[in-house]
């Protein structure tokens, strides 16, 4: 809050008469703030006081634990490349053009977002078991195998990544495509040169959204990738076979193993993403 | 702006995509590549109940230290993974669930081949260590104060068997009536691992639990009354329809349900040994013994169960007062001879006589006695009174070494025709062999007139009805019926039961009826 310019509520706050109200206002907004907070903070003590540095220790030596956090660092990478590959592009369309069944495409896009995970996971499991699946199949081996999780991870990722990216398209204005458009450039330079880097701050949003889906997702990965030790185990799956066992010092051990990961990855990505841009 | 800045901006885009196209790229070579196409030969996938994964895990890493064959864990709970192999009946080669109805269920569905119990658990009541809230029966869960997690009856199979229990014991309706009415005491949670998650975590203060679940999650399990030998559950492993690798999947079977092998491990693990779990043995060498008749409807089946399990059985066929005789002596004097492991009897008097070493058997098929006689039946025999005809040359089954000379001779007594039969004065005296294929080969050869056979003897060889006749007795006497018994000392019990579970599937049955046999065995439960 020490940055914040002098027009700021805060400010005003001070200046004006209604000082006391817009006062109990802010503390109102902080207060809510707080309280999330608070809850997010007392979920991680909570996982914390179950386990132990011991267990952490374990944790982290287990081969086991070792090889799941590999596969979901790379897996969720590769899913968050994946999905902006597609959300870019599918984010600047429903934005910038209009076109039959507009709507319709809109709200598929939202299936992944409201059907259950697990659904997700059965669609795709039955989808590869049909002669399209099979074909694909014969090439590369996707059902409980590694390649399940990453399709798994960007079934599910790449609908948030394309909600966020349409409304940050929908945020910039058309105006300096437009003026570029009649300074010579064609459609394309336009995306390239002007709208594309106005989209940063989107792009690193969906970017971490998209990771950190993809880093929590379970119940597709479940169902379309199995839950099979140092094969197509990510972290999740960890959580989730130390539970069945009885192991909750292990797996609140995991958690927090996840949580720093996430924490780490997605400070310093917003560290390299928003360098220069004076936003951090 | 100016063109070289632009020129630069194009070149950091056209950078940012390259860079993103080529990471992508490496990571998908860094994930993909230990992936190809379908399994190598040496791998076995196992669709296992999450709730038992610590001591398979166990049993898997001896598993292959020993053999080259590397075991892919699927864990989930019972019920989902049985949707799963649903979904994608070939991609796995193992089912094993917690609970065998899970299986028997699969099986239902024609998912799984071959069954085997693993070990046995049994229901308790689950509580913090030291047990500080005293609870010693069902009773104490309606306790004001004490907070109950019961798995549910509709989608675990522990409630389930826990409400059985409850309901004969007349404990249920009260349990009920709280689940009804205070739920917030007495909560109804999805799987036992859940409700054994919810003492541990101190959400409950006890929970209806498996014996085993209890000991993994480190809580103390309160053995009660009301659950008792009722409650007892095993859990088993099936062999999937849809295996690439049946053999090679039952090799692993064996080996996880193994009285030296596997079963040590669950023990270790809070879960009770299956009684007489077979003996492990690579490639086990098995004695079957079965009669001659048997052989066209068995033979076949026999070959194929042995390519199938990696097993070798030495079979002998022959009349079944030898096989008897041959078991008596070997019990008797010869303890060094391997008594078989399984026997299939001619007829239930012939079982009888040595049922002292079996366990209870189980009918299989009935073949009815025929009068055989040379195609076109020169000599006009019309039924049993013509056997004592001096004109013809009459063939029988050894009285005392086959089970058809036996019931043969006890037919003609009950008819009153044995000492017509057996008369000195017949010019042709009875000719005696020891089985009944012998006597149907004499009477096509010409050196028989007539004959007394199974009806089997004849329809079982193809060539046979072109040469030769069957005149029908319609007697109730005249009928063998077959049973198939374990051997009580076998050393691979359910391995010779999965014997009879082959002789029992729906391909063996018409091959018997094809045979000339009756099917009598009622079909097996799944």
């Amino acid at each position: 809050m020490s940055r914040q310019p002098p027009d700021s509520p805060t400010a005003a706050a001070d200046a004006g008469p209604s000082a006391a109200l817009d006062g109990l206002f802010v503390a109102g907004l902080v207060g809510l703030l707080v309280s999330y907070v608070a809850l997010i903070v007392g979920l991680l003590v909570a996982l914390g006081s179950f386990t132990s540095l011991g267990d952490l220790a374990r944790a982290v030596e287990s081969p086991e634990i070792r090889y799941a956090f590999r596969l979901s660092m790379i897996s969720c990478t590769l899913s968050t490349l994946v999905c902006l590959w597609i959300a870019i592009p599918a984010g600047y369309v429903l934005s910038r053009f209009r076109f039959p069944g507009k709507s319709f495409v809109d709200a598929v896009l939202d299936i992944p977002i409201v059907l259950p995970p697990l659904v997700i996971g059965l669609a795709l499991l039955i989808l590869f078991q049909t002669p399209l699946g099979r074909a694909v199949e014969r090439v590369v081996h996707v059902t409980f195998a590694v390649p399940s999780v990453v399709l798994a991870q960007f079934t599910v990722a790449c609908a948030f990544a394309v909600r966020t990216m349409r409304i940050t398209f929908d945020q910039i204005s058309p105006r300096s495509e437009q003026v570029a458009l009649t300074l010579g450039c064609s459609r394309a330079q336009a995306f390239w040169m002007v709208t594309l880097p106005e989209a940063r701050r989107g792009i690193l949003t969906a970017a971490t959204l998209a990771w950190a889906r993809s880093l929590g997702e379970f119940g597709p990965i479940l169902v379309f990738s199995g839950a099979t030790r140092m094969r197509t185990e990510v972290l999740p799956t960890t959580v989730f076979l130390e539970l069945s066992i009885g192991n909750i010092e292990a797996a609140a051990a995991v958690s927090l193993v996840m949580v720093v990961a996430a924490l780490t990855v997605l400070v310093l990505a917003r560290l390299f993403g928003l360098r220069g841009t004076g936003l951090i | 702006m100016p063109f070289v800045e632009r020129r630069g901006l194009i070149a950091r885009w056209l950078l940012l995509v390259g860079g993103s196209l080529a990471a992508i790229a490496l990571l998908a070579a860094l994930l993909v590549r230990p992936t190809r196409p379908g399994r190598p030969q040496g791998e076995l996938v196992l669709y296992c109940a999450a709730g038992l994964s610590k001591p398979v895990q166990e049993v898997v890493a001896a598993y292959e230290k020993e053999y080259d064959t590397k075991v892919l864990l699927q864990f989930d709970a019972s019920g989902p993974l049985l949707s799963t192999i649903r979904t994608a009946p070939d991609r796995g080669d193992l089912y094993l669930a917690g609970e065998e109805s899970y299986v028997r269920e699969a099986r239902s569905m024609g998912l799984v081949r071959e069954i085997v119990p693993v070990a046995r658990q049994h229901l308790v009541l689950a509580v913090k260590p030291g047990n500080p809230q005293k609870i010693a029966a069902v009773a104490d869960l309606l306790r004001k104060e004490i907070k109950v997690a019961i798995p549910s009856p509709d989608r675990a199979a522990v409630g389930k068997v826990a409400k059985r229990a409850l309901v004969a014991d007349g404990q249920w309706d009260a349990i009920e009536r709280q689940i009804r009415d205070f739920p917030a005491k007495i909560s109804v949670v999805a799987t036992v691992t859940e409700a054994a998650q919810a003492v541990k975590v101190g959400t409950a203060d006890a929970a209806i639990v498996w014996n085993a679940t209890a000991g993994q999650f480190g809580l103390m399990p309160v053995e009660v009354s009301a659950f008792g030998e009722r409650t007892t559950e095993p859990a088993a492993i099936g062999v999937l329809a849809g295996s690439r690798n049946p053999t090679a999947a039952l090799h692993f079977a064996r080996y996880l349900t193994a009285r030296d092998r596997g079963e040590l491990v669950f023990q270790k693990h809070h879960l009770q040994p299956i009684e007489d779990a077979d003996v492990w043995m690579d490639r086990p060498a098995l004695k079957f013994m079965a009669g001659a008749m048997l052989k066209p409807a068995i033979d076949g089946l026999l070959k194929d169960f042995q390519a199938r399990e990696g097993v070798d059985i030495t079979t002998v066929y022959a009349g079944c007062g030898i096989h008897v005789a041959a078991m008596k002596a070997i019990q008797k004097k010869q303890p060094s001879e391997q008594f078989p492991d399984a026997y299939f009897a001619c007829d239930v008097s012939f079982m009888s006589q040595v049922q002292q070493w079996f366990a209870a058997s189980r009918t299989i098929s009935r073949n009815d006695m025929v009068l055989a006689v040379a195609k076109g039946n020169a000599k006009g025999v019309k039924s049993a009174a013509d056997l004592a005809r001096p004109d013809l040359r009459v063939g029988l089954a050894h009285p005392q070494n086959s089970a058809l000379g036996a019931l043969t001779d006890d037919l003609l007594k009950k008819l009153g025709l044995h000492e017509k039969v057996y008369a000195a004065k017949r010019s042709q005296p009875i000719v005696h062999v020891d089985a009944g294929h012998m006597l149907v080969n004499q009477l096509r050869a010409g050196a028989l007139d007539l004959t007394v056979v199974y009806r089997s003897n004849i329809l079982s060889a193809g060539e046979t009805t072109k040469y030769v006749e069957i005149v029908e007795m319609n007697l109730p006497a005249a009928v063998a019926i077959q049973p198939y018994a374990v051997a009580k000392d076998s050393e691979h019990k359910y391995l010779m039961g999965r014997l009879l579970d082959a002789i029992l599937a729906p391909q063996s049955k018409s091959h018997f009826i094809q045979s000339g046999f009756q099917w009598v065995a009622k079909d097996p439960a799944p």
